[in-house]
């Protein structure tokens, strides 16, 4: 929805980038008609690079392969991506782009990170759980981004995380002082 | 029982026929959910984050699944784990039918919500990781942490989760995985 907080949230995120004199080009999933599910053709050349024939998903791949930074920014539903956030990091950022796959002799599969480009990993994100309560339950998504992503990143690649806790009983100035957290957080990077 | 996977001769398909043999051996009725099968639409769309606090009468796009869902007393999910978690088609199951009026209720003045589907008193979830547990573990498992920390709340107060994973099936011989059917038949023959 173009009238959301996480769209608010991708403005200041936006601003805080170009303030900074960051170049940056902008995903924008459901704006773009992303289709969120791997199809059965995609998963049979899984470990093909390049074997997609979703335009969208050459386009995409061929901007993670150029960005030395990625910034996500997504509402967090049952502690994890949006759905269509986690179909973007299955059909996207597969073999070739995230990872190398190589078949040994024996059909033994080993895979080597291939992201070593990106440097710093960002997540913009709010909850409608308490900070406490989701560091209790856990922060799934989080961890796909932070932990799962930063496998394959460069070997020093910082990460940053930013989030509105309890959005259910948020005010107008926790949300305004959390967009200007994240603007001039980005402007920092 | 609620299937994700996109390949039809897949191993994940071999595991959930396992599974639903051993159910219906020991004698219970068994409804399918196939994702892929049915053509389910992951994406949450903008109508239906409209009216996620409503009632479950101004979605009636998802009453087939919201009945199922109210008839279990039994959920077996059975899927691969792709980045540490439930696939964008499984997750997009969770994010549009596990909604409000279905799975919760917020009380009014209340902030906790509160679960509704206090029929289901079992969690079984049945999956493959084409990576070893240790990667796993460095990754932090958030596709078991949101099914026994956040959906089991959701369900009875003695709601049971079972964790039946397989991992390294990447390099898995034919005999790891015959083993692996095996446990599943064992781990459904319990409640």
């Amino acid at each position: 929805m173009s009238t959301s907080f996480s769209h608010a949230l991708l403005e200041a995120t936006q601003c805080g980038l170009a303030r900074g004199g960051h170049q940056y080009t902008t995903i924008d999933l459901y704006a773009d008609g992303f289709r969120a599910a791997m199809t059965t053709e995609e998963l049979r050349n899984y470990l093909t690079p390049g074997s997609s024939q979703d335009d969208l998903v050459n386009r995409y791949i061929a901007m993670v392969k150029q960005a030395d930074g990625m910034v996500f920014v997504y509402p967090t539903w049952w502690a994890g991506l949006p759905a269509i956030l986690k179909g973007f990091c299955e059909r996207v950022l597969g073999s070739g782009v995230a990872f190398r796959a190589t078949t040994a002799s024996d059909g033994a599969i080993s895979i080597k990170p291939n992201m070593r480009h990106v440097k710093r990993l960002v997540g913009v994100t709010t909850y409608g759980s308490s900070h406490w309560m989701t560091w209790l339950t856990n922060d799934g998504g989080r961890r796909i981004l932070m932990r799962a992503m930063r496998l394959n990143t460069a070997r020093l690649c910082r990460r940053t995380w930013l989030g509105h806790y309890a959005l259910e009983q948020s005010t107008p100035q926790s949300r305004e002082l959390f967009l200007t957290k994240v603007e001039n957080r980005m402007a920092r990077l | 029982m609620v299937i994700c996977h996109p390949i039809h001769d897949s191993f994940t398909r071999a595991c959930a026929d396992r599974a639903t043999a051993a159910l219906k051996a020991a004698g219970h009725a068994v409804d399918v959910i196939d994702l892929y099968g049915d053509g389910f639409s992951p994406e949450l769309t903008e109508n239906e984050r409209q009216v996620h606090h409503e009632g479950l009468e101004l979605k009636p796009s998802i009453a087939g699944h919201a009945a199922k869902l109210q008839w279990a007393n039994r959920l077996v999910l059975v899927y691969p784990t792709w980045w540490g978690a439930q696939p964008a088609m499984l997750k997009g199951w969770f994010d549009r039918v596990w909604t409000t009026g279905v799975a919760y209720e917020l009380p009014e003045g209340k902030s906790q919500i509160r679960g509704l589907l206090r029929n289901i008193t079992s969690i079984t979830a049945i999956t493959s990781h084409g990576a070893s547990k240790f990667v796993n573990m460095l990754e932090g498992e958030p596709g078991k942490r949101m099914l026994s920390r956040q959906i089991r709340p959701m369900c009875s107060w003695r709601c049971r989760f079972r964790w039946v994973p397989m991992y390294g099936v990447d390099g898995a011989s034919e005999a790891g995985r015959q083993a692996f059917l095996a446990r599943i038949g064992t781990a459904m023959a319990r409640r």
